[in-house]
């Protein structure tokens, strides 16, 4: 004996918006992505939605459930509700229903030389502290799935220039590898990496639970403040050698 | 947890050319598991992953090797417009759901195609799916261009009811079990059999030849030895 449950999506399609309800029967443990893969398979075949995996490691699947960004693979639907509303994530324009359109990150990404720089020609091996690897790892268990850019008001309430919380995380995952040569301090600033006011709703909403403001955002402001704007720190660091 | 038998691979696929990853459609590289051919009857576990590695780089180099050297040729327009009437056939028709012929084409295969096989249940796979291509023209779908999965959908089960056939008539046509092949009415290796089977389209039929085993050289040990 299986209940019903009502899912209302927001549609969009050709920029025309509308609001549709679904009955679908719901079973036990059921997550966000089965409900809406039944609606696609059995009611309205032209709903667009991307989605992979199905295990929360692609990042494909970033929607808003309840005006919340989830994974939808990840999500269960609560037991004892009878209605979700999901749309697209907010922070992006929309190309149809669920599908949004990310290139604006991606060009942000390429203006900060978004890959290994290193003047290390070991041909063996690398020697590295495990203690000195570990900020950078976690920084690369980012899956991508942009959740952080819907939750960050400064990119959706602002007009100030800022580069977004994924593109700090990528940036900090190559700044402090042990063997990288190349400094991005200048590209960072002038894409707008200062504009963050630390409300820490990217490092609430992360599925992967990277400390997005204490380990990479913090630490890059530090990096910026110590190697420019104090120069009596560079005679110390020199002397040090 | 749940643990169960599955279909997890597939060993047969596209012919290509051992040195260059080419097919026969000049300009065309494949590589991985929809090439056949690399593994024999069934792959050793981990092999999947060295294979994409080896011929995926030597597919992208002949490719690239391949694309400096041609200049762009034109396409005969009706050919395309051909193929774009082809594809969208079923827009805007009321009929049949794509994703309900899927779920029918997979019912038949893991019923009577799956792990054991016998001529019985391969026959009769046959013929259902054989009235299952008759349907294919009562497909209609709804929407528009834009990420429509009904509309990946017939375009799937078009492609998935070719493959089947390939896959039905290659397992009659192979009287023994080898490898991952397993007949109960043949249920052992058989010498004769030791051939691969090439499938091909001609005047709209589908032709099966077997071509024996390519000879082992002997490279294999060389490199070990360095």
């Amino acid at each position: 004996m299986s209940r019903k449950i009502k899912i209302e999506i927001k549609r969009s399609i050709e920029g025309k918006e509308e609001i549709k309800t679904y009955v679908i029967p719901h079973v036990e443990k059921m997550r966000v992505l089965g409900a809406i893969r039944y609606i696609q398979e059995n009611i309205e075949g032209d709903l667009a939605f991307r989605w992979n995996c199905g295990e929360g490691i692609c990042g494909s699947c970033a929607i808003e459930m309840d005006g919340q960004p989830i994974l939808a693979c990840k999500t269960e639907i609560p037991e004892e509700t009878n209605k979700i509303t999901l749309g697209p994530l907010k922070a992006f324009p929309v190309v149809k229903d669920f599908v949004f359109d990310r290139s604006k990150v991606d060009r942000q990404a390429r203006r900060i030389k978004p890959y290994f720089i290193t003047n290390n020609k070991e041909k063996d091996f690398w020697r590295m502290h495990e203690i000195d690897i570990k900020d950078s790892a976690e920084m690369r268990t980012c899956i991508d799935c942009l959740i952080c850019h819907d939750s960050c008001h400064v990119l959706r309430d602002t007009d100030l220039k800022f580069l977004g919380p994924r593109n700090i995380v990528k940036a900090t995952s190559l700044e402090k590898h042990p063997m990288n040569s190349f400094n991005r301090s200048e590209l960072l600033k002038k894409e707008g990496s200062w504009n963050c006011n630390v409300t820490r709703c990217c490092t609430d909403n992360c599925p992967q639970g990277i400390q997005i403001t204490q380990n990479a955002i913090i630490p890059l402001k530090e990096k910026d403040v110590s190697s420019e704007l104090i120069p009596i720190w560079k005679l110390f660091k020199k002397k040090k050698g | 947890m749940e643990v169960a038998p599955t279909a997890h691979y597939t060993m047969g696929g596209i012919r290509v050319d051992a040195d260059t990853c080419s097919t026969k459609i000049k300009g065309l590289y494949a590589a991985g598991e929809v090439a056949g051919g690399v593994h024999g009857a069934n792959r050793l576990g981990g092999n999947s992953l060295i294979d994409i590695l080896v011929f995926g780089k030597i597919a992208g180099k002949e490719a690239a090797k391949y694309a400096k050297k041609i200049k762009l040729e034109k396409i005969n327009n009706s050919k395309i417009k051909k193929e774009e009437k082809r594809l969208k056939m079923p827009f805007g028709k009321k009929g049949i759901r794509p994703e309900k012929l899927k779920e029918e084409l997979q019912q038949i295969m893991w019923e009577d195609v799956g792990i054991i096989r016998n001529e019985k249940k391969l026959k009769k796979a046959l013929k259902e799916i054989n009235n299952l291509e008759k349907e294919l023209d009562k497909i209609g779908i709804s929407g528009n261009l834009q990420y429509n999965h009904s509309w990946m959908s017939y375009i799937d089960i078009c492609n998935m009811i070719i493959v089947a056939k390939l896959v039905i008539e290659s397992a009659l046509m192979r009287k023994e079990s080898r490898g991952a092949h397993y007949r109960d009415d043949y249920p052992k290796t058989n010498e004769k059999y030791k051939f691969n089977i090439i499938c091909k389209k001609a005047n709209n039929k589908l032709k099966l030849n077997a071509i024996k085993v390519p000879k082992y050289t002997g490279i294999a040990i060389k490199c070990q030895e360095k």
